[in-house]
Parts: structure tokens; C-alpha cells; sequence
């Protein structure tokens, strides 16, 4: 049977597959998508970010109605609820998603194949179908956006029951009493705060010594505090373990190189994940991996043969749904041959913990180490607005040059975060100085205050400066 | 009232079904006729420690006990060479101790429901087979659901109790106002095929299962209808299958069917994943047998 030819293959409908398959049909270029999965999304959309985000909607809005009652109502989860309770929207979420998507890819009259992708050649893709047929595709540009999956570290027996993964967490019954987190990145503490705020005992392992280690320190310290409060939660710092398993009775224990033993109902193994390439016999195509298995890429998203690229998690951090998108767009242009033009050198971080964490541009540490700077911060307590959402918990914090004038960092915890933080990432794109926050005024009562109060911050410092000659 | 499997409402009157293809009237089933069993308070406890992570070896050792039938079934699996003991177990705690708290928990509701509603001696033959059905399958919900990366909690149950309301019939045979001659056999199956699926549903909602066991009870076989729980109710249907190749020894046929019947692509499943359950039917064969 002839190969069916296109001119660019997309091995993956998660968000950077889907982004590069989009602007390929657009250009009007014949595309085809090879996903695995009967539903379009990937991990983000149907295990990740839009089931965990559904469960945290449910568990911040209980923490916040326990801060705003207090005593004068306690509020708390029965025993019994289910867990598909709390997450009652997330189908009609992923099913509203999904249509979005399979409606765009379809206006674009993109082909896509349910099958598991590998390369058979360099322009050869091999597509394996639910039952079992074969099929070759032949594409002028092969994009692979196959994503990752939950790492198993060895020594943790990952069983979906009682030892769980950031892909099975979501589909159990029933709350757990306690859980065991092993991972303090992104994965193992959204779901730690979101579980702890729904009335769970949860006791993080962290190899590092601090969470989120790749945050602002303030940030990090400042979330261990916001998740300590929740009674019988606990961050391990330095934590190794030397072994885990389910008891056999009723718990899952793991012990520590210190000697410590945890003892928890459910435990949730969130040690990173691995690129879904092991599968795509890369070197048919003339491919390697890195040691991590990743696929190595310039800054076009190109791989070391020219007509293949790779975007999103297939080649490494920050591997975020965002910069996959834009790295979609960009192997795209490349693939079509159109300038790339400028972007996305001023990525933000979004943690959706509870409260929500975010970061952009350089931190006080880097800031110093390229010549000094001025820190300016805004406690959430201090914004109206803030008060009147109960839920002033947080801070903003701003980092600007040595003279107090151009934004060259901005770092926040609390509720909205992750939406406040584009003012800075606009700030900083475009090169605007602290000023803009002080001279311009802002809707209120908004969160973005903060950007006011954090500013007067750095001016304040800056006069006094200029003022002290100091 | 029109049958709506999707609801969590208990059915309490008369339910317009429609039957299969060939017979395209709306036939009508009343549920109040049922006669449906009260779960004995030690099954029904033992399922509730069964669902509640906050259990412990004691309390399920102590709940055990108090039904002595039970707690012999328990001991003799467990000392059955599917277990294989080193040495012979000789007391609930050293059965839990051996298999494990949640392995415990899942025979011990087995053999209570089998005492319960497959037990029947008109009908003991048909009764044996589909309990047999129903364990097998209940492994494979297990090894379905830890193949898709998904938790398997709910997976044992819709796999046990899929076909319970098959059972329910035939041990309400003699008191249903329908007229079921039950000695002709394609009449029995006809009538057992339309109507198991809301007789199961109800048994399951006056027990108080999670909505999404009812569901997968009510539709699984027609999962690719199902508007909620869909991949349960689709991973249960699958459960079905494979224990049916298993225990008729048709493997061939069976993963044919299942490849065909577009329940892989809803489950994101591949012929090599088939395959890897295809492989446990031996396993599963000598569970069944020592259980049962």
C-alpha cells in the first residue's frame, strides 16, 4: 500500500503539537497528527493541568470559605466524599476543551490518525493502530511533540492503588486520610497544597533541601509556611529514601536515609517525568537522545537533521503547556521556512499550588550577581482587594537595576499570581522602568495595587539613595 | 418513567427499557417487584472498609469473624496453593497479615455475595457461571485500569458486580409478574439480557455504591452510549470480554471482537496491551477456581 505523503507530520495533539499543526494548515501546508490518544490535549488536558486545576478550584475555594468563617462555621470535607465529587465540573471542562480543539484542527482540515508513531526512516513514519493496522506516512517535515509521562524512580512501586502517579491520583475513590508526596517540584507540591487543603495529612519528601528550588528563596520558604498551617501537613527537606512499599495491611511506609519512617494511606510518586520518545526508534531517523532522553534542538526547535523537529517536553524544562506552544509556533515558521520573529525570551512560571505561585525575569540572586539591585515589595495584606477576597496571604515582589529603574524581575505567592505576573512580563519586554507602576493608575480595588505599593517600594529606596548618596 | 442509566436516583416503579434490535418495542420492567437483598451487615461493612482508606487489619479481622462462613471461605483461599503459604494459615489475622488488607477485603466480598445473590438451587448451574464471570472479570477491571494508568479502586467492584442483576433475576424468577418460561432457554437469555442492566443498577443503588459502579453496572454493554464515567463503564465492558475468553478458553475469537468493537481507541489501548491481559487467563482461571 502507498504511503500516504504529507507535508508536515505532528507526532502528538498535546498543546506545542497541536500549536504547530495549527500554523502549518494555516499556511496551507497538508498536516497530519499522530496521537496516541483517541482525544486530543495530551497529558495536559486530560491527566495534567486541567483535571488537577478542577480539583484546585474545589480546594481553594474551600480554604478560602474556611478563612473568611473562621470558628464561626468550620467547614470540612466528610469523610465519604468523593474525590470525583470535588472534581464535578472537570468532564465538562475537558469535553468543552476538547471540542474547542478538535474544532480548530478540523477547520484546518488537519488529518489526524489514532497510533502509536515511530520512525521507520528519516521521512518514514510507521503508525500502529488500536487494532492493530499498520500504516506509513511519508512527511517533507516530521514535528515530534510526543510529550512525557510520570517517572518511576527505581525503588518505588508504582501500583496505581496504593502507590500512585500524577497520571492515577485523580482517579481514585475516596480522599486518602494521609499522603506521602516524594518530589518537591511543580507536580508533588500542587497537588500536596491541593490535597492538604482539602483536609488531607500530607508529608512532602524533597531531595533539596527547599521546594521549588528553582524559585525566588522567599517564594519557596514563604509556600512550606502557607502548607505547614494545614494541621498535619509537613515538608521533608534533604529527604532521601531508601526504600517504600505498601505494608500489606494498610499503609504505604517509606523510610528515610536518616533513619525517619513515614506511614501514610496513599502515596504519590511526583519525581519528574521522562520524554515520550523511547518509543519513536529516534535513530531510524538518523536521531539521538541526550542521557536524559531528550531530543537535542537549536533555537528554531530544529533537531541535528534539518526537517525533523522537536518542541514541548520531548526536549526538556522548562516544559511548561506554554513554552510548548510557543515552541510549536516556532518549529512551525522553521518547518515553513518563515522568519521566526521575536518572542518569548520573557517566560513566566505559573504554579498552580495553593495559594497560586509566580515568577518572571531574573531573581534577586541573579540581579546581584550582575551588578546590584532594588527589591521592592508588596504584602497582599496590604492590598484592599486582597482583604476583601480573604485571601491575603502573599506578597509581590519586584526587582529592578541597580538604579531603581528598569523592571527586570517580578516574583509573587498568593491568589492571583499567575495572572498579575504579565504586567511584569510586559514591563519587562518591552523595557519599561518601575515608574510606569507609580504614574499609571490601576483599577480598584485589584490586585494589581500591589505593583503600585511594590513600586513606591523601589522609589522609596531609590530616593533614599540618591538622597544618602548610598 | 424512561430508562435513564445516567441517573443516581433509586428506581422504584415500573421502567421502560428498550430492548434489543430485533424486538424494537419499549418493553416495561416494574423493579418494585424485585425482591432485592439487604447486604448483611458484615458484607456491607466489609465493603465499606473496602472503600475507606481509614481501615485498619484489626477492625476488618474483628468485622470477619462475626460471620463464621465467611471467615472459613477467607481462610480456605488463603490457604490455597494460589496463595501458595509457606506455612498454613490458621487465623484472620495471619490470612490479612499474608495477603493483605485490600487482597482480604476483595475475597471476603466475593464470597458474601456469592452467598447472597448468586446462590440459588433452580438455578444453581447458570448461578455458578456467572459468578465464576464475575471474578474473573474483577481481576481484569484491576489489570485494565493498572494498564491505562488509571487508579483501580472502582475497577474490582464494576468487574464483580457487572452482571449482578443476571443473578438478581434469576433468584426473583418465580415471583416476577413477567411471564418467563424459564425452560426455554433463548427466552431466559433474552429476558436476562434486557432487563439485567436495571436490575443490577438497582441492587447497586440500594446498596449505595458510588454512582459510577451503578453506572458501569447499568451500561456497560453499551458503553459507547454512555454520557458519564464513560471510560469505566468502557473499561468494564472490556473486563467482561476478557473474562468470557478466559473461562471459555477463546482467546482468538475474543481479542477479535474487542479489536473491533472500537473500545480500544476509547481506551487509548493498543494490541500489545491486549495482549499483556490476554496473557493472565492462566492466572486467572486458578484464582477463579480457588475462589469460587
Amino acid at each position: 500500500m502507498e504511503s500516504r505523503v504529507f507535508d508536515v507530520i505532528v507526532l502528538g495533539a498535546g498543546p506545542s503539537g497541536q500549536q504547530a499543526a495549527i500554523q502549518c494548515a494555516a499556511a496551507g501546508r497538508s498536516v497530519c497528527i499522530v496521537e496516541q490518544s483517541r482525544s486530543l490535549g495530551g497529558a495536559c488536558v486530560h491527566r495534567g493541568t486541567i483535571p488537577s486545576k478542577s480539583l484546585r478550584e474545589t480546594a481553594q475555594r474551600f480554604s478560602a470559605l474556611r478563612q473568611q468563617l473562621g470558628d464561626a462555621l468550620p467547614i470540612t470535607i466528610p469523610d465519604d466524599m468523593k474525590l470525583a465529587s470535588l472534581m464535578h465540573r472537570m468532564e465538562g471542562v475537558v469535553e468543552a476543551h476538547s471540542a474547542v480543539m478538535n474544532d480548530q484542527v478540523h477547520r484546518q482540515g488537519i488529518t489526524v490518525i489514532q497510533g502509536r508513531a515511530s520512525f521507520a526512516s528519516p521521512h518514514e513514519v510507521e503508525v500502529r493502530g488500536p487494532r492493530g493496522s499498520v500504516e506509513t506516512l511519508r512527511g517533507d517535515s516530521v514535528i515530534v511533540a510526543t510529550g512525557s509521562r510520570p517517572r518511576t524512580p527505581e525503588g518505588i512501586p508504582v501500583d496505581h492503588e496504593n502507590v500512585l502517579d500524577s497520571d492515577s491520583i485523580l482517579s481514585m475513590n475516596y480522599l486518602p486520610p494521609s499522603l506521602t508526596v516524594v518530589g518537591g517540584g511543580i507536580v508533588g507540591c500542587e497537588y500536596a497544597s491541593i490535597f492538604a487543603s482539602l483536609g488531607v495529612r500530607v508529608t512532602i519528601l524533597d531531595r533539596a533541601p527547599r521546594p521549588l528550588a528553582f524559585l525566588d528563596p522567599e517564594l519557596s520558604e514563604s509556600f512550606v509556611r502557607r502548607f505547614e498551617r494545614n494541621q498535619g501537613c509537613v515538608h521533608v527537606g534533604s529527604a532521601v529514601v531508601t526504600e517504600m512499599a505498601w505494608n500489606g495491611l494498610d499503609e504505604v511506609v517509606t523510610r528515610l536515609e536518616n533513619g525517619w519512617e513515614v506511614r501514610s494511606a496513599k502515596l504519590l510518586c511526583a519525581a519528574g517525568r521522562i520524554a515520550n520518545v523511547d518509543h519513536l526508534r529516534v535513530e531510524r531517523a538518523g536521531l539521538e537522545t541526550t542521557d536524559r532522553g531528550y531530543l537535542e534542538v537549536d533555537e528554531h526547535c530544529r533537531t541535528s537533521v534539518p526537517h525533523i523537529y522537536a518542541v514541548g517536553d520531548t526536549i526538556g524544562p522548562p516544559a511548561l503547556a506554554s513554552t510548548g506552544m510557543e515552541q510549536g509556533r516556532r518549529a512551525a515558521r522553521a518547518a515553513l521556512g518563515q522568519p521566526i520573529g521575536t518572542s518569548g525570551e520573557t517566560i513566566p512560571v505559573g504554579i498552580y499550588t495553593i495559594p497560586e505561585i509566580s515568577a518572571v525575569g531574573i531573581t534577586e540572586a541573579q540581579a546581584q550577581q550582575q551588578g546590584g539591585c532594588i527589591v521592592g515589595r508588596a504584602r497582599f495584606d496590604e492590598v484592599a482587594r486582597a482583604q476583601i477576597t480573604a485571601v491575603p496571604d502573599g506578597f509581590l515582589k519586584i526587582i529592578t537595576d541597580q538604579n531603581g529603574e528598569r523592571v527586570l524581575g517580578a516574583h509573587c505567592i498568593g491568589e492571583g499570581a499567575t495572572e498579575i505576573v504579565h504586567l511584569a512580563q510586559t514591563a519587562i519586554a518591552h523595557g519599561d522602568s518601575i515608574d510606569f507602576f507609580v504614574e499609571n493608575i490601576f483599577n480598584f480595588p485589584t490586585m494589581a495595587e500591589a505593583y503600585r505599593l511594590a513600586a513606591l517600594d523601589v522609589v522609596r529606596q531609590r530616593d533614599a539613595v540618591a538622597v544618602t548618596g548610598r | 418513567m424512561a430508562w435513564d442509566p445516567a441517573s443516581e436516583a433509586p428506581i422504584t416503579g415500573v421502567v421502560e427499557i428498550p430492548t434489543n434490535a430485533d424486538q424494537p418495542s419499549i418493553a416495561e420492567f416494574d423493579v418494585s417487584q424485585l425482591d432485592l437483598p439487604m447486604l448483611p451487615d458484615v458484607a456491607a461493612e466489609v465493603m465499606e472498609l473496602c472503600q475507606h482508606e481509614d481501615t485498619d487489619a484489626a477492625r476488618l479481622s474483628e468485622t470477619l469473624h462475626r460471620d463464621q462462613t465467611l471467615a472459613s471461605n477467607v481462610l480456605r483461599v488463603a490457604n490455597s496453593p494460589l496463595y501458595a503459604p509457606a506455612v498454613p494459615i490458621a487465623s484472620l489475622a495471619q490470612a490479612i497479615g499474608r495477603l493483605g488488607l485490600r487482597q482480604v477485603a476483595d475475597l471476603a466480598l466475593s464470597v458474601s455475595l456469592r452467598g447472597l445473590v448468586f446462590r440459588d438451587s433452580h438455578h444453581a448451574e447458570q448461578l455458578r457461571r456467572y459468578w465464576n464471570e464475575a471474578l474473573a472479570a474483577g481481576f481484569f477491571a484491576k489489570e485494565v485500569a493498572r494498564t491505562r494508568r488509571s487508579n483501580v479502586d472502582s475497577a474490582f467492584l464494576c468487574g464483580l458486580l457487572h452482571d449482578i442483576g443476571k443473578a438478581l433475576l434469576l433468584s426473583n424468577l418465580d415471583t416476577l409478574d413477567q411471564t418467563v418460561d424459564s425452560q426455554d432457554r433463548s427466552e431466559l437469555t433474552r429476558f436476562l439480557e434486557d432487563y439485567h442492566g436495571v436490575a443490577g443498577r438497582a441492587l447497586a443503588v440500594s446498596w449505595k455504591l458510588p454512582p459510577q459502579i451503578c453506572a458501569a453496572i447499568a451500561e456497560h454493554h453499551d458503553w459507547n452510549q454512555a454520557a458519564e464515567h464513560r471510560q469505566l463503564i468502557a473499561m468494564t465492558w472490556l473486563a467482561d470480554r476478557l473474562a468470557c475468553a478466559c473461562l471459555e478458553d477463546d482467546d482468538t475469537a475474543t481479542r477479535d471482537q474487542i479489536l473491533e468493537s472500537g473500545v480500544m481507541e476509547e481506551l487509548d489501548l493498543y494490541p500489545d496491551d491486549l495482549d499483556g491481559l490476554l496473557v493472565r487467563t492462566d492466572e486467572v482461571r486458578a484464582m477463579v477456581e480457588e475462589v469460587a
